[in-house]
């Protein structure tokens, strides 16, 4: 019987592709082309994915069970076409807090290390 | 929504590269996503961000737009069809564990079938396909003399020394002409004497061949010019590993071959052994005055530019001035430029290409199985199809999943027939013919067999599966759910599935059955003297000692007279050539009272032997007498005859008492009286050959040709156990020349089972062969037959509720199955009989239009093939009516 915690490792490391998209749903549900731009915006341009990565993505994404296919359309007048929106779900939500946990440790044991000078930002994350 | 621009339609196209599934799911996602993208970077009106920066801004965008949308495409199409792959491969190992017996029984059946092919593959590859050991070998032909028989055949013989030198001299569309002969000298070595094969061979072998030592060199144009006495010899990979420590510093090293000391100077590489399994090559001279016998082996390149038919005019030019010059000898010889490809695959690869002919069909056999198998289990797993496919899972997905279950399937039992084919190489290559094992070296088990055995189980896998997804395509989907009984329509498939793999097993059977009698004939065929208490062994004469004939029959009666004499031996005997021994001596004559042209003589074979020869081998002698020791250089030549050369020649007239008149060859002149007449001495492997015998202190000559130097001797001894003498007759011969060792000791059992060796192999498995197909068959023909009847059950159910018998259903289903049986061993005989003339050749004992195999084949299959339907249709009257009326 695996714990929670181990359910959770199970995913662990994600790709970077993986866990943008997971970011890019961490504020509510969205469809496809509204990850990809919250996507670029976030990483301020550094990644952009194209239809196929992002697609794949989502379907992999899907198949682990941490993301889900939302039944809701937040943007109902926006909406005129069938669109797909998705939504993380709960271990979905705790997968992408594990990780982001994680590059944060990663990040100190470079301070630690004197890789990174105290205090400086990552390139590219909004302040 | 406006029309698709030409961008999205590109687009839309190029995602044709993803997966069917992938696409089906998410194209429209994608296809929106490209559209948006290229809205904003086209910087349109319609709800996106105006271009600041004009035309050439936007071209600039819309540039890189495309750039990443191909590197997108580039990145995840493969990544898609990777992970399609791996879930069909997760779910055909998912499906293998929950029907384990099923799965085990596919791979059972590929693993047979894919070995056995793999196994037969490797063999031919090495007759047939591999390459020659020589640079170019295309070029190089082989040099015989050819001479036209009184019947019009033409037989081929050696070349003479003297012919070897005209040619040499005289022919300018030949680049190099080497010559070569067998020796057998004994070797000096550190645990004693060691017969070796050694080739003795012309200057220019090495050359004219194209080869490469792999340690040191091949001798120098000084060492060329010294000819023989030069001494300098290259060893074999194997001999130098063997007896020379595998030395590195061997170069310069002495050896002693016959007592004479050699230099060695180079090392061939690992696994050449070209001719006759050589283990070293001497620089040898071949002087042209030196005797007239056909005993060279002439190997030639062609010139550059130069055709076999412009060679071969050639040759014909120079073979007629030498009977002009030399017509004792020559007359009536022409000379023939064979490939020397050629030579190396000869009658015995017909056993090859039978063998690939039986695997060929036990694979046919085999996967007509699993399709069978495949089919049935499809459709008992209709029901999970039915709910994936109302689930949205295309036909081509299904039939990319069943492709990858059979080809997982097939894959492990590849790995297991491979497995399999690795550990039957050893007795394989014993079915080589011999002169091309030596070729090789060995049979490769190397990286084609793998790739080969990859490639088949890759492609019966996947015709296999397709074929099993097209025979299940019409399962009617709906109706399984909703319980009908409707099934899919593949019955007339599997009804053709049935008759092709009975046909098929008739024909190999029928096959098997041939060539299984053939042997066991030959094998208990009376050969004509008497096997128990025989034993036979092979003698080494050093050619410098004995080349002349007074030395070497001195040697010989003395040997014989020391052997006699030991305990346990009745009788002891030297002969040139002992039955079921590879080659033959021919004597050319002539009757009395003839008057025929040599070149249009009679031949018969010939042996030399000393007295007590008939009585060493227990050959009776019918009539006259045998040799006496008095039968001596100086007296009255006389000759015995067997009983095949008096019926030809004598066949009304008592042979005792005749004369035979040699010509040509070495005894010209002489006039053998026949004085006694024994009984033929059969091998399997030949036509009784009409035979000659003449005593050995008559008839010793002065010759290197192998089987003079190399005579046999043959021993019969009183008590149960032949071999016990050996070691006397060892130290007896030792005692009298250490320098002789005895070799190829065997009983005449022994001989006979190595004459029969290669029949007996492709006997046994084209048994073997025909023992799966059988088995096959007929677990084929029990599931296809027990999988219609479950199919019918309501048929049966309503039958037997309206009145019919018991009796009557199982009789309906013994038909049914009984004629697809039939019609596919009617199919199986004709095949059968087509393919006859490929066995005839290779018997020898049993007539090939017998009619005993083929009768006995079909009856056993419909034997076989009705006690396969037997129990389905029992299990067909055990429905219960009442029951299948009330489901409906």
């Amino acid at each position: 019987m695996t714990t929670e915690r181990e359910g959770i490792d199970h995913h662990l490391p994600l790709t970077p592709a993986a866990f943008h998209v997971l970011l890019a749903l961490a504020e509510g549900d969205r469809h496809g082309y509204a990850i990809m731009q919250e996507v670029r915006e976030t990483t301020g341009g550094r990644v952009s994915m194209g239809p196929g990565t992002l697609y794949g993505t989502i379907k992999r994404l899907l198949a682990a069970g941490l993301i889900e296919e939302s039944r809701e359309r937040p943007d109902p007048d926006l909406d005129d076409r069938r669109r797909r929106y998705y939504r993380l779900t709960d271990i979905g939500r705790r997968v992408a807090a594990a990780e982001a946990t994680r590059l944060e440790e990663a990040v100190a044991d470079a301070r630690a290390k004197r890789l990174l000078p105290e205090g400086q930002a990552l390139q590219g994350v909004r302040p | 929504m406006s029309r698709p621009s030409l961008s999205e339609r590109i687009y839309r196209r190029l995602l044709g590269l993803f997966p069917v599934d992938f696409r089906l799911e998410y194209r429209d996602e994608m296809e929106e996503l490209f559209r948006l993208q290229h809205r904003d970077a086209a910087g349109s009106e319609e709800g996106g961000r105006p271009a600041p920066d004009g035309v050439p801004g936007r071209r600039r965008r819309l540039l890189r737009l495309w750039l990443r949308a191909m590197a997108d495409l580039a990145r995840s199409a493969p990544r898609e069809h990777w992970d399609a792959l791996r879930q069909d491969v997760r779910f055909a190992l998912r499906g293998i564990r929950r029907a384990p017996g099923f799965a085990t029984l596919v791979i059972v059946t590929f693993a047979v079938a894919i070995g056995a092919n793999t196994s037969v593959f490797t063999v031919a590859h090495a007759t047939l396909l591999r390459p020659l050991p020589f640079a170019d070998g295309d070029r190089l032909v082989r040099l015989v003399h050819v001479r036209e028989r009184p019947d019009g055949s033409l037989t081929e013989v050696g070349f003479t020394r003297r012919d070897f030198h005209a040619v040499a001299d005289q022919a300018e569309s030949l680049s190099g002409i080497t010559a070569q002969v067998y020796q057998g000298p004994a070797l000096r070595t550190g645990e004693g004497i060691v017969r070796v094969v050694s080739i003795g061979v012309s200057g220019s072998w090495f050359r004219t061949l194209g080869l490469r030592p792999a340690l040191g060199r091949t001798w120098d144009p000084r060492e060329e010019a010294a000819g023989g006495e030069s001494r300098v010899v290259v060893l074999s990979h194997g001999l130098w590993r063997q007896h020379f420590g595998a030395d590195p510093g061997v170069v310069g090293r002495t050896t002693v071959l016959d007592g004479v000391p050699y230099t060695v100077i180079g090392v061939m590489p690992r696994g050449f052994h070209y001719p006759y399994g050589a283990e070293l090559w001497r620089l040898w001279d071949f002087d042209p005055d030196e005797g007239t016998s056909h005993i060279l082996n002439v190997q030639a390149r062609l010139a550059p530019g130069v055709t076999l038919e412009e060679a071969q005019a050639e040759l014909d030019l120079i073979s007629e001035r030498q009977a002009e010059a030399y017509p004792d000898t020559n007359r009536g010889y022409g000379i023939a430029a064979r490939p020397t490809r050629e030579n190396l695959i000869e009658g015995e690869d017909r056993l090859v290409l039978l063998l690939l002919a039986g695997v060929a069909l036990v694979l046919l056999i085999a996967a007509a199985n699993v399709v069978s198998l495949l089919m049935a289990r499809t459709v008992a797993r209709s029901r999970e199809l039915a709910v994936r496919a109302s689930l949205g899972a295309s036909v081509w997905r299904r039939a990319r999943q069943l492709t990858t279950e059979n080809v997982v399937l097939a894959l492990l039992g590849g790995a297991g027939g491979l497995a399999a084919a690795f550990w039957l190489q050893d007795p394989l290559a014993a079915l080589l013919p011999g002169h091309v094992r030596e070729i090789f070296g060995e049979v490769p088990f190397d990286r084609s067999a793998i790739l080969f055995n990859i490639g088949l189980s890759v492609g019966v896998g996947v015709a296999v599966g397709l074929l099993a997804a097209w025979g299940a395509r019409s399962v009617d989907l709906r109706g399984v759910l909703h319980g009908s009984a409707e099934g899919p329509r593949g019955g007339r498939i599997l009804g053709s599935l049935v008759v092709v793999e009975t046909a098929l097993t008739v024909a190999l059977l029928v096959g098997a059955l041939f060539l299984s009698l053939d042997l066991h004939r030959l094998a208990s065929r009376d050969p004509g003297f008497e096997m128990e208490g025989l034993v036979t062994a092979a003698l080494s004469l050093p050619e410098e000692r004995y080349e002349s004939g007074p030395p070497r029959l001195a040697f010989e009666e003395r040997a014989v007279e020391r052997i006699r004499a030991l305990p346990g031996v009745q009788e002891a005997a030297i002969v040139n050539l002992l039955p079921y021994a590879d080659g033959n001596w021919g004597l050319p004559f002539r009757l009395e009272g003839e008057d025929l042209p040599p070149e249009q003589a009679h031949t018969a074979s010939f042996r030399q032997a000393t007295p007590g020869y008939f009585e060493a081998l227990g050959v009776p002698v019918l009539r006259g007498r045998g040799f006496r020791d008095s039968d001596r250089p100086g007296s009255v030549p006389v000759a015995v005859v067997d009983r095949a050369f008096a019926e030809r020649y004598w066949p009304d007239e008592d042979p005792v008492g005749q004369v035979i008149h040699a010509i040509r060859g070495s005894f010209d002149g002489r006039s053998f009286q026949v004085v006694g007449l024994v009984g033929d001495i059969e091998d399997p492997r030949r036509d009784p050959a009409e035979t000659v015998f003449a005593p050995m202190a008559q008839t010793s000559i002065d010759s290197t040709a192998f089987d003079v130097v190399q005579p046999s001797l043959a021993v019969r001894t009183a008590g149960l156990d032949p071999a016990s003498v050996v070691p006397g007759v060892r130290s007896a011969l030792e005692e009298l020349d250490p320098g002789v060792p005895l070799f190829r000791i065997q009983t005449a059992a022994e001989a006979l089972g190595e004459a029969l060796a290669q029949r007996r192999t492709a006997a046994v498995l084209a048994l073997v062969f025909g023992a799966c197909g059988l088995l096959l068959a007929a677990v084929g023909t029990y599931g296809i037959v027990g999988y219609t009847v479950s199919r019918r059950v309501r048929d049966f159910g309503v039958r037997m509720a309206m009145g019919a018998s018991r009796g009557s259903v199982l009789r309906g289903v013994l038909l049914r199955g009984g004629r697809l049986v039939a019609i596919g061993i009617a199919l199986g005989l004709v095949a059968a009989v087509a393919l006859s003339d490929l066995v005839a050749g290779s018997l020898q004992a049993v007539d090939p239009d017998a009619p005993g195999p083929y009768v006995t084949v079909a009856a056993a299959l419909l034997l076989i093939g009705l006690a396969a339907c037997l129990q389905p249709a029992l299990r067909a009257t055990r429905t219960d009516p009442a029951q299948t009326l009330r489901e409906g």
